[in-house]
C-alpha cells in the first residue's frame, strides 16, 4: 500500500506572472482521507489591525515530509504556533485523523500527538537532560519521580542522535548543537502522529544533520506526518516530499517537490521582489589587492585548548571568511579576537601594524572593531529600547576622531565617560539613512525591536555597526535565521561596506555564503588553521572536504 | 489590507519623553494621587495648611532625593539595599568630620555617602558579586558601622544653617529640601534623557550581555551610579538629620524598601531598561501624603503599616486595570475598523 | 544530583563551620559548652527552617519579603492562644494554617494581580506587620504554659534536641519535594527558564501558589518555634528575618537567578551563621558589631564564589 498509489501529481500547475502565485488544481480531493493525518482549514489570525494569516489551508499526509517555506513575516511561525497549541486561531479548524481538535495550550497538542521541535530552544539550563525531556510528564509512583525505565529510553534516543552525554548532565554544560539535539530528543520521545520541525538543523553540522535525516526516514516509514520548516532550501529539496509556500499570510504555492525547483520556490516566496535574487551563485565583487601592512592582523593566537597558533590577516576593503564545523574554533576565534574570550600571552593582535591589547569588548570597540553576534536575542538586541536607540548607540564606536589617533580613549574624555549630549534630531536622520539603505521594514522608529522579523533584527544590528564606521567588522553567522530576501540585502550591504574600506571577517557555517562574500577563506579544524584558500580558486566541495579532514 | 512592511518615509516624531504621562501602566500613581487628594480635601481639609503641606513636602523630598538616584540604578538593572544604612552613617560621618559649619557638613555627608556608594560599586564590579546580595551585605556592615561610630546613641545637630535648611521654606510652603529635590531630580533627568551615559544605562538594564558585547563600559556605569546613589542618599540623610536635629544610625530604617517601592509604584520596571523619574517623584509624594493623611485622620499608628501595604497594592493594581482596559478598548477599536474596512 | 550539589558549594560552608568552631572556642571555651551548643542548635534550626522555604522561592527566581512579618504574626497569635490555655496541638494547627493562608495571599497578589513578587511581598510585609501591631498594641505576650517550650527546646528521649529533629524532618520533606517530585522540578524549571516550563505545560500559577504557601507555612513554623524558645512574643519577632534568610540561602550556594536550589547548603549556612552569632556573643563582642561581621562574611563568601567562576568574561558583571 505505497502512498505513491494515492498521491497523484499535484494537478496542473500554472504560474501567474502578475501575482507570482502558483495556481494548482486542488490535490486535496485526490487523496484518500484515511491517509491524511492533519487537515487545517481556513485558519485566520489577526494581531491588532493586521491580519497575519488569511484563511490558510494545510494538509499533512502520513509518512510524508511536508516543507513549509516563506520569508520571515509570511506567517509560518503563526501557523506553527497554532498547530502546536501556543496560540489560538481567530477562525478555522484543525482536524487530526479526521477528528476536530481544539488545542488551547501546548500540553493539549502534545497529548493529542502533535510534537514540535521549536526553533528557539526551550530547555531549562539548570536541569538535566533527563529532567528536560520529561518536563511536565515525569514518570512517578505515588507522587515520587522514578526515572528507571525512562533513563534507558532516553539513553537510547541520545545514542541514536549521536549525543555523547549522560542523561543526568545539566543541559547548560552542553554545546549549542547538543542542546538542539536534546530539543529534538524531547520531541521524538513518546508517541506522536504529527511532528513539526522548525529550523531543526540550524546549529547542526553535516554529520548530525544526516543522522537526523535518517531518523526522519524512520518516522516516515512509521506513518508520521512531518511538517518541516527551514530556510535551507538545499535541505528541503533533499528531504521533503511536498512543499507549501506562504507569502504575506497566504498560500501561494502548493506542489510536490519533484514538480518544482529552487528558483520557482524562491519566486513564490518573494513575489514581485524576486528579481533581486542572484541565488548563492554570485561572487565577491572585489578582487583583493594586498597591501604591505594589513589593517588587521592576528599572530599566534592561542587560547587554552580551544585555539592553537592561529594567524589571520585582513586588508582594508577586503572580506575574508572563516570556515569550519561547529567545534572547529571558528566562533571561538571571533570571540577571542574581540575580547570575549581569554587569549594566552604571546598572542599578538595588530591594527595597522601597531600591537594592541583587546581583552574586553570595550577596548575592541574603542579601537574601531565591531562584532555582530550570532545570538542576536541574548547578545544583540535591547528589547526595551526603541529601534532608533538600538541602531544609534551613541559614541560607543565612532570613527570620526579615530582618523587622528587610532583610539577614542586618548582623544575625547567627555565622550568616553558618556557626558556627551544626545541629539534626537541628529540620531533620527542617521537612523533614517540606515533604514533606507538596508531596507529595514518597520512602521516607525519608535517600534519595539522584538516585533521585527529575524532578518530585520539582523539588519538593525548590522546598521548599528555600519553607522559607527568601524575599521574592522567581525560578522558571526550574519544570516542565521534570516530569510532569502533579507539575506541578499545584507550581502549587498556587506559588499558596500567593503567598498568603503572596512575590513570584514565573516564566520559562517554556510559555505555558499562564504564563497559569495569572501575573497580569501581560512579553514579551521580542531582549533587550528589548516588551510587558506582563494575563493576564486576553489568550490564548496573542496572546502567541505578540508573542513572534515 | 494593511501592510506593515511598506517602506514609507517617516515623520520626525515628537520628543517621546513626554509619553510617560499617558503611558497607562504608570497612570496608577496619578489616579491614586488624585483620588487621595480629593478625599483629603473633603475629609481633612487641614491637610492643606501651609505648615502641614510644608511638612509633607519635606518628607516627600527626603524620600524623593534618594529615590531619584535609585530610579536610575533600577533602570540600569541593579539595586541598592544599603541606602537605609547610608541614610544614617553618611550624616554621622559628615557631622563628625565637618565641624560645625553647615555647608561643609552637607558636603562632607555627601562625600561620605559617595564613598559608601563607591564601595558598593567596587564590590559589584571588581568583586564580581551580584548587586542584590552585595548591597545586602553592605547594609549589614554600614548599619553596624553607624551604630559603632556613635556608640549607639545620637549625635546632636547644632549648626543653625542646617537646622534652618531643613525646616525653612520658600513662600512659607515650599521647603528648601524640595528645592534641593528639584535640583537632584533635574540632574537625574538630564543624565538619563540627554546624555550618552543615559542611553548606556538603559541599554545595560535592558540586556546587560548585549551592552557588554557592544562595547559599553559597564564597570564605569555602575561605579558612577552607585556613587551617585550614595552621594544623594547622604544628602537626603543630612537633611533628615537637620529636621530631626539629630543623627543616629537607625534614623531611616525602611528607607531602602520605601525608595524601591516609590520607584516601582512610579512605573519603573524592576527588570530595567525603562522607567519614569516623574513617576518616582509622584510616588514619593503619594507615600508622604498617605502617611500624613493617616496621622491627620487620627488613625492609630499601628494601622499605618496596614495602610501603606494597601496603598502599594492599590497603586499597582490600578495600573494593571488601566492597562487591561486600554488593551480591551484597542481590541474593540480594531475590530470595528476591520468591520468598517470590510463593508467599504 | 543530590550528592553533586552537596559536594561543590557546601564544602566551603562546612570548612567555614569547622574553622568558626575552632576560632571561637579558642577565644572562649564556653563556646563549646552544652548550654551554648543547645542554644545554637535551636536558633540554627529555626533559621534553617525558614531559609528552606526561602530556598524554594529563590529557586523559582522570586523573593518573599514577608517571611519575617509572618514569623512575628504567627508567634503572636500562638502566644495569645497559649495564654488562653488552648491545647498545644490546636495552637500549632491553627498557626500553621494561618501561616499557609498568608502565603496563599501572597500567591494571589502575584498570580491574580500580576505583581512582581518583590512588590507583592513587600506590601504584604507591611500589612502583616500592621496586623501584628494591632493585635498586640505594641505589647509583649508572655507565655506561661510550658508545653510549647518543652517541645522546642527539649530533647527527645533525652538525646536528640527536638528543634534539630524538627529541622531534620522539614529538610527531609523539602529535599524530597524539591529533587524528587514533579512539583519540585517544575519549580526549578520555572525559575530557570519560564518559557520552557510554559511550553512543557507547567501550570505556573499553581507552582507559584505552592511555593509561597510553603514559604509562608515554614515561616509560621519558625515563628511558633521562636515563641516557644523565648516564652514570649511581640511584633518584633522575625524583624529582619527575610533579609537574613536570603543571605543564608545565597551563602548556602543557591543562585538568585533561579533554576537551582542547594537545600543542604542552606541548612549548613543557617548553622554557620547562627554559630557565628553565638560566637560573637560568647566572645563578648558588643551586638553593635554583629552586622559588621555578618556583612563581611556574606560579602567575602560571595567574592570567593565569584572568583571560582571561570567562564566569566572580562568587564562583565554578575547577574
Amino acid at each position: 500500500m505505497g502512498r505513491h498509489d494515492r498521491i497523484v501529481g499535484g494537478g496542473d500547475t500554472v504560474l501567474d506572472m502578475q501575482t507570482f502565485k502558483e495556481i494548482t488544481t486542488s490535490d486535496h480531493d485526490l487523496v484518500d482521507g484515511a491517509q491524511r493525518r492533519l487537515r487545517a482549514t481556513g485558519l485566520r489570525k489577526r494581531f491588532g489591525v493586521v491580519e497575519v494569516l488569511h484563511s490558510v489551508d494545510l494538509d499533512l499526509m502520513a509518512g510524508e515530509v511536508h516543507a513549509l517555506l516563506g520569508e520571515n513575516g509570511a506567517g509560518k511561525s503563526t501557523l506553527i504556533n497554532m498547530l502546536s497549541g501556543r496560540i489560538l486561531p481567530d477562525s478555522g479548524q484543525v482536524e487530526l485523523d479526521q477528528q476536530v481538535v481544539n488545542f488551547n495550550n501546548p500540553l493539549a497538542a502534545k497529548r493529542a500527538g502533535v510534537s514540535i521541535i521549536a526553533q528557539e530552544l526551550e530547555l531549562v539550563p539548570t536541569l538535566s537532560i533527563l529532567e528536560n525531556i520529561f518536563l511536565g510528564a515525569e514518570p512517578t509512583k505515588f507522587g515520587i519521580i522514578r526515572w528507571g525505565e525512562a533513563r534507558e529510553k532516553v539513553a537510547a534516543v541520545l545514542n541514536e542522535l549521536g549525543i555523547d552525554a549522560e542523561p543526568s548532565r545539566l543541559t547548560r554544560t552542553l554545546s549549542i548543537a547538543d542542546q538542539q539535539l536534546v530539543e529534538i530528543a524531547k520531541a521524538i520521545i513518546g508517541d506522536f502522529r504529527v511532528l513539526i520541525m522548525d529550523e531543526p538543523t540550524s546549529a547542526l553540522n553535516l554529520e548530525e544533520t544526516s543522522r537526523l535525516f535518517k531518523i526522519i526516514s524512520r518516522f516516515k516509514a512509521a506513518g508520521v506526518a512531518i511538517l518541516y520548516v527551514s530556510h535551507r532550501l538545499w535541505e528541503v529539496f533533499d528531504i521533503a516530499d511536498r512543499v507549501t509556500v506562504l507569502r504575506d499570510g497566504e498560500v501561494v504555492q502548493r506542489s510536490l517537490i519533484k514538480d518544482t525547483n529552487t528558483a520557482r520556490v524562491i519566486q513564490s516566496m518573494l513575489g514581485p521582489k524576486s528579481s533581486l535574487i542572484s541565488g548563492a551563485t554570485g561572487r565577491p565583487k572585489r578582487s583583493s589587492v594586498r597591501s604591505a601592512v594589513p589593517v588587521f592582523e592576528v599572530r599566534e593566537l592561542n587560547s587554552g585548548r580551544i585555539l592553537t597558533n592561529v594567524s589571520i590577516s585582513v586588508d582594508a576593503g577586503e572580506v575574508v571568511g572563516l570556515a569550519g564545523v561547529l567545534g572547529s574554533g571558528r566562533t571561538e576565534l571571533c570571540e577571542a579576537i574581540y575580547g570575549l574570550r581569554k587569549v594566552d600571552p604571546g598572542t599578538k593582535i595588530l591594527i595597522k601594524g601597531r600591537a594592541v591589547e583587546l581583552d574586553q569588548p570595550k577596548k575592541s570597540s574603542r579601537h574601531g572593531i565591531f562584532f555582530l553576534t550570532e545570538d542576536r536575542k541574548q547578545e544583540g538586541i535591547f528589547p526595551q529600547l526603541d529601534l532608533r536607540e538600538n541602531v544609534v548607540l551613541p559614541n560607543v564606536l565612532d570613527r570620526s576622531d579615530r582618523a587622528k589617533t587610532n583610539s577614542v580613549a586618548r582623544s575625547n574624555l567627555v565622550k568616553v565617560t558618556g557626558f556627551g549630549v544626545v541629539s534626537a534630531q541628529d540620531e533620527l536622520s542617521r537612523f533614517e539613512e540606515m533604514r533606507r539603505s538596508l531596507n529595514i521594514k518597520c512602521s516607525a522608529s519608535r517600534n519595539n525591536v522584538t516585533q521585527l522579523s529575524g532578518g530585520n533584527q539582523q539588519k538593525v544590528l548590522f546598521a548599528r555597526g555600519r553607522i559607527a564606521k568601524p575599521f574592522v567588522m567581525i560578522l558571526s553567522e550574519p544570516t542565521r535565521g534570516v530569510d532569502v530576501g533579507a539575506k541578499e540585502e545584507i550581502y549587498a550591504a556587506i559588499d558596500q561596506l567593503a567598498g568603503d574600506g572596512t575590513a570584514i571577517i565573516v564566520s559562517s557555517s554556510e559555505i555558499p555564503e562564504l564563497l559569495r562574500l569572501c575573497t580569501r577563506i581560512w579553514i579551521l579544524r580542531h582549533g587550528k588553521v589548516v588551510s587558506e584558500v582563494n575563493s576564486a580558486e576553489t568550490d564548496e566541495e573542496a572546502i567541505l572536504e578540508t573542513m572534515a579532514g | 489590507m494593511q501592510n506593515i512592511k511598506n517602506v514609507q518615509p517617516l515623520n520626525l516624531e515628537r520628543d517621546h519623553r513626554w509619553e510617560f504621562v499617558f503611558d497607562s501602566h504608570r497612570s496608577g500613581v496619578w489616579i491614586l494621587n488624585a483620588l487621595i487628594i480629593l478625599f483629603l480635601a473633603i475629609e481633612t481639609p487641614n491637610f492643606f495648611n501651609s505648615g502641614n503641606l510644608q511638612s509633607v513636602l519635606n518628607d516627600a523630598s527626603i524620600l524623593g532625593i534618594g529615590a531619584a538616584a535609585m530610579t536610575l540604578l533600577i533602570m540600569a538593572g541593579a539595586f541598592d539595599l544599603s541606602v537605609s544604612a547610608t541614610m544614617g552613617l553618611a550624616p554621622i560621618l559628615g557631622l563628625l568630620c565637618g565641624g560645625s559649619y553647615g555647608p561643609i557638613i552637607i558636603l562632607a555627608s555627601m562625600f561620605a555617602g559617595a564613598i559608601l556608594g563607591l564601595v558598593n560599586g567596587l564590590i559589584i564590579t571588581r568583586g564580581h558579586v551580584a548587586p542584590f546580595v552585595a548591597t545586602l551585605g553592605t547594609l549589614f556592615v554600614y548599619s553596624s558601622l553607624g551604630a559603632i561610630a556613635t556608640g549607639g546613641s545620637a549625635l546632636l545637630v547644632t549648626s543653625p544653617f542646617l537646622l534652618g535648611l531643613s525646616t525653612g521654606a520658600v513662600f512659607e510652603i515650599v521647603p528648601y529640601s524640595f528645592v534641593i529635590l528639584m535640583v537632584a531630580f533635574g540632574m537625574c533627568c538630564f543624565i538619563v534623557n540627554r546624555l550618552h551615559i543615559g542611553r548606556w544605562i538603559r541599554a545595560a538594564g535592558s540586556n546587560i550581555r548585549a551592552a557588554h558585547v557592544s562595547g559599553i563600559d559597564l564597570q564605569w556605569i555602575y561605579l558612577a551610579l552607585f556613587t551617585l546613589t550614595g552621594a544623594l542618599t547622604g544628602l537626603a540623610g543630612i537633611i533628615l538629620s537637620g529636621y530631626l536635629a539629630s543623627a543616629v544610625a537607625t534614623q531611616a530604617p525602611n528607607y531602602n524598601l520605601s525608595a524601591i517601592s516609590a520607584v516601582v509604584v512610579g512605573g519603573t520596571s524592576l527588570r530595567g531598561g525603562e522607567g519614569s523619574l516623574v513617576g518616582t517623584l509622584l510616588a514619593a509624594w503619594l507615600f508622604a501624603m498617605v502617611n500624613n493623611g493617616l496621622i491627620l485622620y487620627g488613625v492609630d499608628s499601628y494601622w499605618q503599616y496596614l495602610a501603606i501595604g494597601v496603598v502599594l497594592v492599590a497603586a499597582l493594581t490600578l495600573g494593571v486595570i488601566v492597562e487591561l482596559s486600554r488593551k480591551w478598548i484597542s481590541e474593540m477599536w480594531s475590530t470595528q475598523k476591520i468591520r468598517a474596512n470590510q463593508h467599504s | 544530583m543530590f550528592r553533586s550539589v552537596l559536594k561543590s558549594e557546601s564544602l566551603a560552608s562546612l570548612i567555614a563551620l569547622v574553622v568558626v568552631a575552632i576560632v571561637f572556642t579558642a577565644i572562649n571555651g564556653r563556646f563549646l559548652s552544652r548550654l551554648n551548643i543547645e542554644g545554637i542548635i535551636v536558633s540554627a534550626s529555626i533559621s534553617a527552617i525558614v531559609s528552606l522555604g526561602m530556598t524554594f522561592v529563590i529557586a523559582m527566581r522570586a523573593l518573599d519579603l514577608s517571611v519575617g512579618s509572618i514569623m512575628g504574626f504567627v508567634a503572636v497569635i500562638a502566644a495569645t492562644m497559649l495564654s488562653h490555655d488552648v491545647s498545644l496541638s490546636i495552637v500549632i494547627a491553627i498557626s500553621l494554617l494561618a501561616a499557609a493562608g498568608l502565603g496563599l495571599a501572597n500567591a494571589l497578589l502575584i498570580t491574580w494581580l500580576r505583581l512582581p513578587s518583590f512588590v507583592a511581598t513587600l506590601a504584604s510585609f507591611s500589612v502583616i506587620l500592621g496586623l501584628s501591631l494591632i493585635i498586640t498594641h505594641g505589647a509583649t505576650v508572655t507565655i506561661h504554659n510550658r508545653t510549647l517550650s518543652e517541645l522546642v527546646i527539649g530533647r527527645i528521649y533525652g538525646l536528640v534536641p527536638s528543634a534539630a529533629l524538627i529541622a531534620a524532618v522539614v529538610f527531609g520533606v523539602m529535599a524530597m519535594l524539591f529533587f524528587r517530585t514533579p512539583f519540585g522540578r517544575h519549580v526549578a524549571a520555572t525559575g530557570g527558564e519560564a518559557r520552557a516550563a510554559i511550553g512543557a505545560g507547567v501550570n505556573i500559577p499553581r507552582i507559584t501558589t505552592g511555593v509561597f504557601v510553603i514559604s509562608g507555612a515554614l515561616a509560621g513554623l519558625g515563628g511558633i518555634m521562636t515563641a516557644g524558645m523565648l516564652q514570649n512574643a511581640d511584633s518584633t519577632i522575625g524583624s529582619g528575618a527575610e533579609l537574613m534568610s536570603i543571605a543564608v540561602v545565597v551563602v548556602g550556594g543557591t543562585s538568585l537567578m533561579g533554576g537551582r536550589g542547594n537545600l543542604p547548603g542552606t541548612v549548613l549556612a543557617g548553622f554557620l551563621l547562627s554559630s557565628i552569632k553565638s560566637g560573637l556573643n560568647v566572645a563578648n563582642v558588643p551586638s553593635l558589631y554583629e552586622g559588621l561581621v555578618f556583612g563581611g562574611i556574606l560579602i567575602t563568601a560571595l567574592m570567593v564564589d565569584g572568583m571560582r567562576r571561570t567562564e566569566r568574561r572580562k568587564g562583565m558583571l554578575v547577574v
